[in-house]
């Protein structure tokens, strides 16, 4: 199948990222007090298989990732990837205390999946509910490793393409780093690139 | 309203140990379960069909509402963990306060309806586990950041009891404690130590002090052991042999003390040899001051500021007449009440002026009732920051000095005496040989001539006794009194008299009087003007004596014509009387160089009578 994605398509990407980020952002700010930003400076379309070779913000060995699977009118999975350093950062940021004990995983391991819950949630909610699709999610799921532990051997075979979106959680004089990666089985960004064009056919 | 599909399972969702909640998109709770019936208290009639906010207001928040609404409209459930929502339906323990609880909401269709499921979890176990290992977490940071500090602190205090330790200007020693309290091997010396003996520390550290001791200790060697092994602590003194042999003395201050539930002893060291030679300096100086203070012909008196006396010699003691330890201790007051006051007004002066008081020429009678005179010295006794605390007091006997001195003056009036008596008597003489040459001249009666012949050589012999006498008198002038037997005295007045048949009768052969050489001048003149002016009448001169309570009166009387009230006035004044003026005048004198006095106590018509008083002490019976 002919990839379609052109500059307005990824354009309408970011716009319908950066929205979920914004109420994401939004919720943050009411669960903790804290005033917090969410932006999303660079999004970028790759291919799966270059996804491992991407060094930088994914060339950690220890990266805490927020998966949720979604499958409907395009399937793929939905992923919030911190760096170590930024996952400890942002937890410390949002709870007021350091929470870097192996005995507190638990406890840092759920509170980054509320985190990436809420990220992955507003994005996936602000672009099903713009293409009015209904999806069905799986539980959301923390792992930790490097990215190709993270992705899973097996989960390589029918995936195509990644939206890659780098997103800034700004809180106050910190800047911690993270990453929005949308993963889309074969055929599937096709779909939601459609979707999308008929969208703003409609709307215009 | 009725839910079999999924609340068909509600007896399988009871069982569950987690709390599940259904919810309408009104909120309207159509499914309770037993767990979390349990756990709030509120039976599932009591709640269904009712608005689960309006029993749990907190989910009308946004930060609730926005994302269950998110699962109502199909979205991916929602997750709430019990750090950001530790309470999402209160549920209150037995013991008090809330359950924890993670929950998460996913949505699911109940008959075309869109519903919520709430999964509740109680994590307050976790919750608490999670706290206690916080405040573990804590206590231990706490524990590890106080043991640094300690650490610190005891790595600055062992560097700085360290230097301490090296700097000392005694030697330290830690050794070894033996079960019988000796010293056993050396654990550590410092730097001093080493400078001491001449030893490296290591050599130090392979040897016990045993081994640096003579045999010299101020005490036994086994009780120094048991002081040690008993008290905890010994000081006392012994000799360390250095490295090359010599001999180094030393103070040794040992204490037990605990390092690492061990007990050692800590030694400090002190190098005592200039001590030594100090006290031993100090030693010989004192003896050296008692040979002199117990030696020395003056009086030596310590007192203190109150009239007490500290310390005295033994000369001191002699003229006080009581033992040393009689008067060391005891107050002026007591030993001197007579004389006490007026001994410390001289003793204010120097206290309070700070100002020795010397050369004080004074009167003082010994316990043996003879009279001194005496030179004090006083001067103030400081101590070591200079207060004074006293008054250091030296007291010579003068008195003979004093004598000599007095003997010295009168010595030199007796020869202006002897010269002018001289000159008048010969100038006498003279003027009387003259005239007889005169009538030599004129005379041719061969029998006048020779009795003026012969006149003129009773006026050469004259002449020349005068001379003689003048020769002896410049002799005794210049020597001191002496023991003189007043018999012995007249006798030789006597020889050089023309005493004609007058007799002179001396009553006082066995007496001695302590007078001028010239004593027997005044028995010459006292029997020259009986047989000059005693007249006719004169057949006796009697000389005798009576000791009275002031002394030994000795009378000169004759029963001559005695003497007329007008001469009685002016009797002893130079110049005064018939022949030379002098004889009674050079009678006093003579007298008073010894204390001896003179007076004329005759009745009229009853001849001539002189009474000479000897005061005590200068006259005696041989």
């Amino acid at each position: 199948m002919k990839m379609m994605i052109d500059e307005t398509s990824v354009d309408a990407i970011r716009e319908l990222i950066n929205i979920g980020v914004g109420r994401a952002a939004g919720l943050l700010n009411d669960m903790t007090g804290t005033h917090i930003r969410l932006m999303v400076p660079e999004v970028r379309i790759l291919r799966y298989n270059e996804l491992i070779g991407q060094k930088g913000l994914l060339g950690y060995e220890k990266l805490s990732a927020v998966t949720l699977e979604f499958s409907g009118g395009f399937s793929g999975i939905s992923m919030l990837v911190f760096p170590p350093e930024s996952a400890a950062i942002l937890i410390t940021a949002l709870t007021g205390e350091k929470i870097d004990a192996p005995e507190l995983d638990a406890l840092r391991i759920e509170t980054l999946n509320e985190v990436g819950n809420i990220v992955n949630n507003a994005v996936m909610g602000s672009i099903t509910n713009i293409l009015n699709e209904r999806l069905t999610y799986s539980m959301p799921l923390y792992t930790e490793g490097n990215i190709q532990q993270i992705l899973g051997a097996d989960l390589s075979k029918g995936f195509e393409w990644v939206i890659l979106a780098i997103s800034q959680f700004i809180l106050s004089d910190l800047k911690v780093v993270g990453n929005i990666l949308m993963i889309f089985e074969i055929g599937s960004l096709d779909a939601l690139l459609l979707r999308i064009k008929e969208s703003a056919g409609q709307i215009r | 309203m009725n839910f079999p599909s999924f609340y068909s399972q509600g007896k399988y969702l009871d069982i569950l140990p987690s709390g599940v909640v259904i919810i309408r998109q009104d909120y309207t709770v159509v499914y309770w379960n037993r767990t979390i019936a349990g756990w709030t208290k509120i039976s599932p009639q009591e709640i269904l069909g009712c608005d689960l906010r309006e029993r749990f207001p907190h989910l009308k928040e946004r930060r609730y509402a926005m994302r269950i609404q998110q699962v109502f409209d199909g979205g991916p459930a929602a997750l709430f963990s019990t750090q950001f929502h530790p309470h999402f339906i209160d549920a209150p323990l037995p013991g008090g306060g809330l359950r924890f609880q993670r929950t998460s909401v996913h949505s699911i269709q109940e008959n075309g309806e869109n519903c919520a499921v709430l999964f509740i979890d109680d994590v307050t176990d976790l919750v608490s586990q999670v706290k206690e290992f916080r405040r573990m977490k804590d206590l231990a940071l706490a524990e590890i950041e106080e043991r640094k500090k300690k650490e610190a602190a005891l790595e600055e205090s062992e560097t700085r009891f360290r230097e301490i330790f090296n700097l000392a200007n005694d030697a330290i020693h830690l050794h070894e404690l033996r079960e019988d309290g000796l010293p056993g091997r050396f654990i550590d010396v410092n730097a001093t130590a080493c400078q001491m003996l001449g030893f490296g520390r290591e050599e130090l550290l392979s040897m016990s002090p045993l081994d640096l001791a003579t045999e010299y200790h101020s005490r036994p060697l086994a009780q120094i052991g048991e002081e040690i092994r008993t008290l905890g602590q010994a000081i006392f003194e012994t000799e360390h042999r250095r490295k090359d042999g010599s001999i180094v003395p030393v103070e040794v201050h040992a204490h037990v003390v605990v390092i690492q539930k061990r007990k050692i002893v800590l030694s400090i060291v002190r190098d005592i040899s200039r001590r030594k030679r100090d006290e031993l300096a100090l030693l010989r100086l004192n003896r050296d001051l008692k040979t002199i203070i117990d030696n020395a012909p003056a009086m030596i008196w310590y007192k203190d500021t109150q009239n007490n006396f500290i310390r005295v010699n033994p000369a001191g003691a002699r003229f006080a007449g009581m033992a040393i330890d009689e008067i060391e201790g005891k107050s002026c007051y007591d030993l001197f009440p007579d004389l006490a006051e007026t001994y410390y007004q001289d003793d204010l002066e120097v206290i309070t002026s700070g100002k020795p008081k010397l050369g004080i020429i004074e009167q003082m009678r010994t316990a043996q009732g003879k009279m001194l005179w005496v030179q004090t010295d006083k001067l103030p006794l400081r101590d070591e920051k200079g207060d004074i605390y006293g008054v250091l007091l030296f007291v010579t006997d003068i008195t003979e000095r004093k004598m000599a001195e007095d003997a010295l003056a009168l010595a030199s009036r007796k020869i202006n005496l002897l010269s002018s008596i001289t000159r008048h008597d010969i100038l006498n003489q003279i003027t009387a040989l003259k005239g007889y040459i005169y009538l030599l001249r004129e005379e041719t009666d061969l029998d006048t001539i020779a009795e003026l012949v012969s006149k003129e050589d009773l006026i050469t012999d004259a002449i020349e006794g005068q001379i003689n006498f003048t020769r002896d008198y410049q002799d005794m002038g210049i020597r001191a009194p002496e023991w003189q037997n007043i018999a012995d005295s007249v006798e030789k007045a006597k020889s050089i008299l023309p005493v004609r048949d007058v007799a002179v009768n001396v009553e006082t052969s066995n007496i001695q009087v302590f007078a001028d050489l010239l004593f027997e001048k005044v028995f010459y003149n006292l029997i020259d003007n009986a047989l000059r002016y005693g007249g006719p009448s004169l057949r006796n001169i009697r000389i005798f004596s009576q000791e009275t309570e002031n002394g030994l009166v000795l009378i000169v009387e004759d029963d001559g014509t005695g003497i007329c009230a007008r001469d009685r006035e002016h009797l002893f004044q130079r110049g005064y009387g018939k022949h030379t003026g002098l004889g009674l005048f050079l009678c006093r004198e003579i007298l008073s160089l010894t204390g001896i006095s003179i007076q004329e106590t005759s009745e009229p018509g009853k001849g001539a009578r002189f009474e000479i008083l000897v005061p005590k002490g200068s006259y005696r019976f041989s």
